[in-house]
Parts: structure tokens; C-alpha cells; sequence
């Protein structure tokens, strides 16, 4: 028996030897929605066909700490559908982090029950008491919502003066474009009201696609201009778009804002994201005005100079230089767009050169750069699904419901297409709109939740074991915004220095929260933390664990 | 892909519908021209022989000649001007001799010293014309043309097709208009002559031309899809695609009318019409390489790239030398993410077809999308070293030059590229990079403004109709396909 059981030993070493350690993969994505208890679909538009335009788009997500239980929590953006009756319209869905893997709704408890036409949701503490408060935008009227700190919301849009009739609102972010200490609140539009619901599909030269009729536009509906709200620091913003200079461009139809020190020259900036036209790249001229760039610094059109359809933005440092580059998510037959920052002011579509321009099949929103394998290089999640869900019936080889996408960072500014071997949950097919990665269990490795038009939402987990060591910063400021957002890290790791910023929302009218994510790969610890926080305060922070969030305050450190 | 354009060569004379003796193309047909001319000319040369009484060597000549005796005939009368190397109809004959065999340049000495026949010989000019066009006299030869007598309705006709062969349209279509009234074939000089004017770009007078012959009763496949050609190209689709579908219904077999309609139908974004067409054609003509390519085309413009590619399939099956086909299925390929088969397929037709440029281009395309400069880079050249008047190369070029940071290289591919093409908004927004590095602010929001504009245009006319401007802009400047 003793001698069997030591055979038996030495057969299940050498098959554990066998698989060992890097052997094995380290993304490897499972679907738990189900067992975590995100079983409530996310509602938006015609699910065989689409007859306008507003069907098309979809909401987002935003993981972040409402109740500050240390805990992020997860709400869902929900949207409508021509013809409801008021009694059938979904309500957005806040799920709160259980902590044992589930998530409980408390909607109806949060006072955050609100039906319409949802579209995208962005976090920050817009009147510094300690609570992350939250806006949703609406094709119609935003609504902001006041954390009151016990667990509950309230709609404080009229007071808040956010109010703006008429507009499709689509992507949002709170930012401190002023360095005044106060959230201020962008907010992108997608097109003008009426135009909305107001083509019959195959109507115009913009209403067929591949010789099918489908909802029309945008090409050849009429633009509205984004909106810039200036925080007054009494609870209340000023409409400041005209004063500020934004609107000075016209030809956008934005889908998505992210803030973005882009020459980190310490003012945060603005890139907004313009389905066919143009990208805009607002240059922060620090007196209170922007000034568009986006075509002189090469953010505005694809390499051929072609506009394309831009949706999601993904936002960060890929190539370990310092400064923040962007990926923006595109039509199918096309791909997505890799803007490297050159450190001069411009950028460089870099594509091609760093292996993202194989895929021509998806039609892609969400998307972020995120270190999933923590082995300190960012690496890049992207979901997708089409615009026309009639593309089923159409014997063209593409579909509605679409994979996901990961790509992972090899270093030297080229990336891999991993997504066949990460996991059942990437080839599932889906038709996704919003992306949004945070650890939501604690055990250092980033969550993704998703959003599936007229499907309940996905949340995967990473399930490889052979993951590199993390480290979560939670950062609060006190002279600047106490969310910290705009707030930029460095962190050095071995010979690398890895950067981020704190931001309100990214990807596709989503929130990743407001806690910055590093994979440390085989280091424990942190060998250098530098903040250069929105107020120009600057903290350095040696030799820091690893393995936990850290907590850090702009004037009181580390705590 | 090649196009089926109706200016290329082999369609200025109808297929079908031949000139006596030619078996349809022109090239054939004015092949056949010589033998009879020199039979015509000798006999009259024979004439005048008598009368001036040099008779021998010209009968002899003469005797020869009808019996095929070429390098004989030439024997005596290259014997017979060494008594008089003056004597007009032997230099004549000797000069028909020459130009039979292509010897041009011994052609135009031979018919300078032969002023006097040629003078009476209206077909004769129009070789002594043509002799001098190959050796690079155009002037002259036009000259030469000027002089045949408005009344030479078949000399006319033939100096129509002359010009036509050397892309000088105009002067075709005047030729072709002195003939009209003359001509023994009403249908061929109309259709000839609207060819001529629609190669011009005169698509008013050439729809004007075939309306003219319609009326009088004149109706064939050719005159019916040159019409509606025309009529496209004059912006009026209703009219052209009403010829089209009646040439369809009158001439079912004719696959020229299929392709054009279906063209037409593209541009309209009617693509599922436009395969209803090409099905009909097929189901007469199953196996059919233009209709099949044609076909090939319109699935991929519909996302169907698996059917696309079983028809490009089929017509290399049926025709392995047709690189369009070849190509197309590259396309395919690359649209159901096969670049890797793709690759293997153009690295093959480069070392099949070493002197066709579109194969380099599309490696370097794709090359590019796989993040492989260097190797984009050597394809590129290679295919501008083949074809150096093809913009997408240049800004291909122009971008990985800059890519690479070698700035004034990378200026003189782009500026090359928008010369070339200047609708190409991937040179001008290069170009606008290029400048900006350069630290030509001025040129650089130039180069902006261009891209902005051209990228409204497209907007505007939506993307078929602008990629089908650009093609046909293109084609206007440089009639040279690939294949």
C-alpha cells in the first residue's frame, strides 16, 4: 500500500511538473453572471429589427464603490423599447457587492429606479462630501444622482442646473477642467433629438446596408453639439459649452468623452470620440477654453485619413513611455484605431505596426486597456455585436451577437490575439455595448462586466491561476477633487515605469471606477509610486507592497 | 481588377459585326487590310505601268505578289530601282512590302519617294500614316491624314481606326465623322465612331451618335451596351439601365450587358438587384468568366465572401492564366481574414506573372496590415518599379517612409501619389504629417483642408459613387489595367 501510494505520488508529480507553471495560461475568462445573481436583462431596442436609429446604440456600466464598504458594486445602465407599456419599461439595476461572490439588487433601496431610453453612466464625487455620486445620461434628460451616503441617491438634476432638453445625450465624464478642486461634467451628443426616430429604414441613400434596408444614419442626420457644465462648487453647474469653445466644432457626432493629460502638462484634456466624422481632441488652453486639435494631432481620422465610426475609447499607457495613448473601437471591415502618443503633441496611428489591424470581422464598442495577466504590460479586452440585428436574416457571413476580443501586450508596442485560447467566456457571442473591468472580489485580478442588448449582462472572471502579483491604488484627493480624478501615477516596477490616471468613465459609456489597477508580474512590491495629483501636488512613495489596495491622500499619504 | 471598358482595343471593331475579311477585332481586321491593299494597289500600279511603259518588272512584281511570292516581288523591285530609285510605284509597292511586314522605318522611306501614287491611293496615305506613327512622326502622320479626301469614306474609316489605336480619339472621331456618309456598313461606322466619342469623353455625342443609328434601324448588342455606357456616364442611370435591361432581353447571351448593368447597379447601391441580373446571365451562360467575376464582385459587396470565393474558384479552374480572377480571390481570402492564404496566393502570381504590379501592391497591403514594414516596403517598390503611375503605391510608400522617420523620401512618394491622384486622401493627410514634421505649417493645413474636402465629398456622394469617380478619373488618365 506504502509503495503504491508513493508511485501514485511520483505519477501525480510528474503530471503536476508537466503543467506547470507557464505552462498553463494566464487569461482565462469565465461567465459567472449567473451565479452572481445578474440575471435581470438589460432592454434596448427591436430584437430581430430596428427601425430607428436610437435602437442601435446601448448603455453602459460603471463599477464603483457606492456605499464605500471597500467593495465595488455594479450598475447597469437600462434602456427601452419602441412601444412599451409604461408598466414593462425596465429600470437601470444597481446590484451591491455581497462580497461571497453575489450581487443583490437594491435598486427600489437606492432610490435609483429610473426608466427611459438609458445610455451612458459616469462616477465622481461632484460635491466633495466622501460619496461617489453618479449621472446617466438619456436620449431626453440626464439625471444625476447625490450619493447621500446611507445607501441611497437622490435625483438632484434640477438643482444641479444638468437639465437640457432636446438632446440625445450620450457619453459623459466628470472632470476638473479648471483645477478648482470641483468635479466639473462633460457630456457628449450623439445626434439631434428628432433625428432619432424620424427615418423609415431604407428611406435615404443612409438607410440601406449591403442592399438591405436598416434604420438611417447617422450620415446625414443632423449634429448637436456637446455639452461642457462648469461646477459653481454650490451644488449647481453652469452651461459653459459656448464660453468654453467646444461647440466651435460642429461636425461630431460624439459618442464617447475621456479625459486625458495627453501632453502632461498638467491640464487635463478632452478626446471625444465622433461616429464618421472627425474625433475631437480639445488641447486644454488652461484659462477655462479648449481648443480642437484632433486633426493636427492626428487623433482625428485613421491612417489613410478616413474618418471612421469610432465608438468605445480605450485609454492608457500600452508601450511603458509615460504618455497616455488611445484605442478607439470601429465599424466591421475596418479596424480598430491605435493612436500612439508621440510625446510631442501628436499622435501616430499605430495599427498596423502593433498587430491589431488582422480582425476586419467585428463591429466593436467596449474596450479598455487592462494588465488582465499582471505581468505589468497593459493588455487590451474588447466586445463587440453588431448595429443591425436584420443582419441575421441577410446571408452576408456576419452576425448580430459577436465575441469578445483580448489581446495580449507583448512588449515593444505589439500585441497577440489570445482570445481562442482565453477562455469559453471570449467566444461567447454577444450583442455588447458596454465594458467595464474592476476586481470586484478582492483577490487582485480584474473582473469584466458587460453589457448584451436584450440579454442579461456577463460577468467574467479571470480563472487562470498563473497571474502576476497586483497592486490597487485608491487615491483621495483633499486640495484637489476628492474623487482624484485626473489625478496620474507612475509606478515603477522592476525597470519599468507603468502610468495611469484616475478617471471618471472610458471605454463605451462605461466607468471603471475610480481605483487604479497594476500588475506588479513577479515583484511583491512596488519599487516607486509617484502621484502628480490635479491641485500640482506631488507625492513620491517607496518600496510599497503589493497584493492589497492601498489608500492614498493627497495630504495625509499612504493610509 | 480589369475592367471591361469599351475603349479598350479589342472592341473598336464589333465583335459579330466584322469588316469584310476581318474576323472581328481590329487589330485582325487591319491585318487582313494589307494583302488586299497590296493586290489593289498593284493592279493599279500595273496601269500605270503600262502607260508609262515600265511594264515588265511590274508585272513581274504584280505576278508574284498574287501568288504570294513576297520576297520575290521585293527582288525586282528593288532590282528595278536600281535603274530608278525615283520610280514612284515601285517605291510604292516595295514601301506596302515593308509596311505588311511591320519594317516601318524602310515603310516611310519607301512611301516618301512614292508621293505620286500615294496621292491617288487614299488607303496607301492611311499606311504611310500609320507607318509614321510607329516610328514616332505623329505630327507627320497627321499631316498625312489631313490630306485624304473628305469623300474617302472607307481611307476615312480606317484613319478613324488608326487614331483610335493610338488613343488619339479626337482625331478619330473626326475621321469617323468624314466617313459616316460614305461608309458601306452603317452600323460599323456608328459604332465606331460613337466609341471613338465615348473614349473621348464626349458622352453627349456618342449617346447622340447611337440614338442616330437606332433610329435608322440600326440595332445590335454593341450599339445597345455602348449606349448605355454612355448614358452612365452622362449621369443618366434611368435611360441607361432601361438600354441595358432591353439589350439584355434582346441579346440574353451577350455577357457585356449583364456586367455593365451590374456596374451601374453597384454604384446605386442596388447590389441584390444587381445579382438577380448576373443569376439570369449565369443561368444562360453558367460558365461565363466575366459574368462569374462580376458575380464574385457583387457578393463581396454583399459580405458574402465564402460565395465570392467559390467563384473566383471556378474561373481559375476554367482559365488558370486569369490573374483577375486570381486577385479576386486574394480579396476574398482577405475578407474571411485569410490573409496568410492570401499572401501564399499573390507570392505565387508574382513569381507566375513577374511584370504585373498588382499582385506587389496588394502583398504590400497587406504586408502592411500585418505589421511587416520591411517586407511592405520591398513589395511597394517592386510594384512601382512596374507600374510607377499607380497614386496608392506612392502613398503606401510616402506613409512607411514615415513611418521610418526618412522625411523627404517620404515627401516625394506622397507629393508623387497626389499628383497622380488627386483624389488620394491618404497622401494628402500623409502629406499634412510629413509637413507638419518638417515644420511647413502653411502646407501642412493645405494638405488638412484638401483631406477635409475630400472626405466631405465622399460623405456626400456616399462611398461606391466616390471610389467609382476615382476609378473613373483614373482610368480617363491612364487607360493601362493590369491585366
Amino acid at each position: 500500500m506504502k509503495r503504491a501510494s508513493i508511485l501514485v505520488a511520483l505519477g501525480l508529480f510528474i503530471v503536476f511538473t508537466f503543467f506547470k507553471a507557464g505552462d498553463e495560461p494566464s487569461i482565462h475568462f469565465e461567465d459567472i453572471s449567473s451565479k452572481a445573481g445578474l440575471t435581470k436583462p438589460v432592454i434596448y431596442g427591436g430584437e430581430k429589427q430596428q427601425k430607428y436609429i436610437l435602437e442601435t446604440t446601448g448603455t453602459g456600466v460603471a463599477l464603483f464603490d457606492y456605499n464605500e464598504d471597500g467593495r465595488p458594486d455594479i450598475f447597469l445602465v437600462n434602456g427601452s423599447r419602441l412601444n412599451l407599456k409604461e408598466s414593462d419599461k425596465p429600470s437601470n439595476l444597481l446590484y451591491h457587492n455581497e462580497g461571497d461572490g453575489t450581487f443583490r439588487d437594491v435598486t427600489q433601496a437606492a432610490k435609483l429606479a429610473h426608466s427611459g431610453w438609458g445610455q451612458a453612466t459616469c462616477v465622481g464625487d461632484f460635491d466633495n462630501d466622501g460619496w461617489t455620486d453618479l449621472l446617466v445620461t438619456y436620449y431626453g434628460e440626464n439625471v444625476l444622482y447625490k450619493n447621500l451616503g446611507n445607501g441611497t441617491f437622490l435625483d438632484v438634476s434640477q438643482k444641479a442646473g444638468i437639465q437640457h432638453a432636446g438632446n440625445w445625450n450620450s457619453g459623459c465624464s466628470f472632470w476638473d477642467f479648471d483645477r478648482d478642486g470641483n468635479l466639473d461634467l462633460i457630456v457628449a451628443t450623439y445626434l439631434d433629438y428628432k433625428e432619432a426616430t424620424s427615418h423609415e429604414p431604407g428611406s435615404g441613400p443612409n438607410c440601406r446596408w449591403k442592399g438591405m434596408p436598416v434604420m438611417c444614419g447617422p450620415m446625414g442626420l443632423k449634429h448637436s453639439p456637446n455639452v461642457l457644465y462648469r461646477n459653481n462648487g454650490d451644488g449647481t453647474f453652469s452651461n459653459v459649452s459656448v464660453a468654453s469653445g467646444i461647440t466651435k466644432t460642429t461636425d461630431c457626432y460624439g459618442f464617447m468623452p475621456v479625459t486625458l493629460d495627453y501632453d502632461l502638462d498638467g491640464w487635463p484634456d478632452l478626446f471625444v470620440s465622433c461616429d464618421s466624422t472627425p474625433n475631437l481632441l480639445y488641447r486644454n488652453n488652461r484659462t477655462g477654453t479648449f481648443t480642437d486639435i484632433g486633426m493636427e494631432a492626428g487623433v482625428a481620422l485613421n491612417e489613410d485619413g478616413k474618418e471612421q465610426a469610432s465608438m468605445g475609447v480605450a485609454v492608457g499607457d500600452y508601450n511603458l513611455d509615460g504618455y497616455t495613448d488611445l484605442l478607439v473601437t470601429n465599424f466591421s471591415e475596418d479596424t480598430p484605431a491605435l493612436y500612439q502618443n508621440n510625446r510631442d503633441g501628436t499622435f501616430t496611428d499605430s495599427t498596423y505596426s502593433a498587430k491589431l489591424g488582422l480582425n476586419t470581422q467585428f463591429l466593436s464598442w467596449g474596450s479598455v486597456f487592462a494588465d488582465l495577466d499582471q505581468d505589468g504590460l497593459n493588455d487590451l479586452f474588447i466586445v463587440s455585436g453588431h448595429v443591425y440585428p436584420e443582419v441575421d436574416q441577410h446571408p452576408s457571413e456576419t452576425s448580430y451577437k459577436q465575441a469578445r476580443q483580448v489581446y495580449r501586450n507583448l512588449g515593444e508596442g505589439i500585441f497577440s490575439d489570445i482570445s481562442a485560447k482565453s477562455g469559453p467566456a471570449i467566444g461567447a457571442q454577444r450583442a455588447s455595448r458596454g465594458l467595464a473591468v474592476e476586481d470586484l472580489d478582492g483577490d487582485g485580478s480584474l473582473e469584466a462586466v458587460i453589457i448584451n442588448l436584450n440579454d442579461t449582462p456577463s460577468l467574467l472572471k479571470n480563472m487562470a491561476k498563473d497571474k502576476g502579483n497586483w497592486i490597487m491604488l485608491r487615491l483621495e484627493g483633499s486640495r484637489s477633487n476628492r474623487s482624484a480624478i485626473g489625478a496620474r501615477v507612475q509606478l515603477t516596477v522592476g525597470s519599468r515605469i507603468q502610468s495611469n490616471e484616475v478617471r471618471s468613465a472610458s471605454s463605451f459609456y462605461s466607468s471603471n471606477g475610480l481605483r487604479l489597477h497594476f500588475g506588479l508580474g513577479k515583484e511583491s512590491e512596488a519599487k516607486r509610486i509617484e502621484v502628480n495629483w490635479p491641485s500640482g501636488a506631488r507625492q513620491v512613495f517607496e518600496n510599497v507592497k503589493g497584493s492589497r489596495v492601498v489608500s492614498i491622500h493627497e495630504t495625509q499619504g499612504i493610509r | 481588377m480589369k475592367s471591361s471598358s469599351p475603349s479598350s482595343l479589342e472592341n473598336f471593331l464589333p465583335r459579330g459585326v466584322a469588316a469584310e475579311g476581318s474576323r472581328g477585332g481590329a487589330a485582325v481586321s487591319f491585318a487582313c487590310r494589307a494583302p488586299r491593299i497590296l493586290q489593289f494597289v498593284g493592279a493599279f500600279l500595273l496601269f500605270q505601268a503600262l502607260l508609262s511603259g515600265q511594264s515588265n518588272f511590274l508585272t513581274t512584281a504584280q505576278t508574284y505578289l498574287q501568288q504570294g511570292r513576297v520576297d520575290d516581288a521585293r527582288k525586282v523591285l528593288l532590282e528595278m530601282l536600281k535603274e530608278n530609285s525615283g520610280h514612284a510605284q515601285g517605291n510604292a509597292l516595295l514601301g506596302q512590302i515593308a509596311f505588311s511586314r511591320e519594317e516601318f522605318q524602310q515603310a516611310v522611306a519607301y512611301f516618301r519617294k512614292s508621293q505620286t501614287v500615294i496621292a491617288g491611293n487614299p488607303l496607301m496615305r492611311v499606311n504611310f500614316a500609320e507607318a509614321l506613327l510607329e516610328t514616332g512622326a505623329t505630327d507627320l502622320a497627321k499631316r498625312e491624314l489631313a490630306q485624304l479626301p473628305p469623300t474617302a469614306a472607307i481611307a476615312q474609316f480606317e484613319a478613324g481606326l488608326l487614331w483610335a489605336r493610338h488613343g488619339d480619339f479626337l482625331s478619330a472621331e473626326q475621321h469617323f465623322l468624314k466617313a459616316k456618309a460614305g461608309y458601306p456598313k452603317p452600323q460599323v461606322i456608328h459604332y465606331n465612331l460613337a466609341l471613338a466619342q465615348y473614349s473621348a469623353g464626349k458622352f453627349a455625342e456618342c449617346s447622340a451618335t447611337l440614338d442616330e443609328a437606332r433610329r435608322k434601324g440600326l440595332r445590335s448588342g454593341d450599339i445597345l451596351n455602348l449606349l448605355g455606357q454612355s448614358y452612365s456616364e452622362s449621369g443618366k442611370n434611368a435611360e441607361a439601365a432601361s438600354v441595358l435591361r432591353q439589350a439584355i432581353r434582346l441579346y440574353p447571351k451577350d455577357e457585356r450587358n449583364y456586367v455593365s448593368l451590374v456596374k451601374m447597379l453597384i454604384e446605386d447601391d442596388a447590389a441584390a438587384e444587381g445579382l438577380e441580373f448576373i443569376n439570369m446571365g449565369l443561368g444562360l451562360l453558367p460558365k461565363s468568366p466575366p459574368l462569374l467575376l462580376q458575380r464574385a464582385y457583387l457578393l463581396m459587396s454583399l459580405g458574402r465572401n465564402r460565395e465570392a470565393e467559390t467563384d473566383y474558384r471556378r474561373v481559375v479552374e476554367m482559365d488558370k492564366a486569369s490573374v483577375t480572377a486570381r486577385i479576386g480571390l486574394a480579396f476574398s481570402l482577405i475578407q474571411s481574414q485569410r490573409q496568410t492564404e492570401a499572401i501564399t496566393l499573390l507570392e505565387e502570381l508574382t513569381k507566375s506573372h513577374p511584370g504585373d504590379y498588382f499582385p506587389y501592391y496588394l502583398l504590400g497591403e497587406l504586408y502592411t496590415r500585418q505589421g511587416l514594414e520591411d517586407q511592405s516596403m520591398a513589395k511597394l517598390t517592386k510594384a512601382a518599379s512596374l507600374q510607377p503611375r499607380i497614386a496608392a503605391i506612392h502613398s503606401n510608400l510616402g506613409k512607411l517612409y514615415l513611418k521610418k522617420n526618412k522625411l523627404s523620401l517620404a515627401i516625394q512618394e506622397l507629393e508623387t501619389a497626389t499628383q497622380l491622384d488627386p483624389s488620394d486622401t491618404t497622401g494628402f493627410y500623409q502629406l499634412s504629417i510629413a509637413y507638419r514634421r518638417m515644420g511647413e505649417k502653411q502646407k501642412s493645413e493645405e494638405a488638412v483642408a484638401q483631406v477635409r474636402r475630400l472626405n466631405e465629398m465622399e460623405r456626400e456622394l456616399g462611398t461606391s459613387r466616390f471610389l467609382t469617380r476615382k476609378l473613373k478619373n483614373f482610368r480617363n488618365s491612364f487607360n493601362t489595367t493590369s491585366n
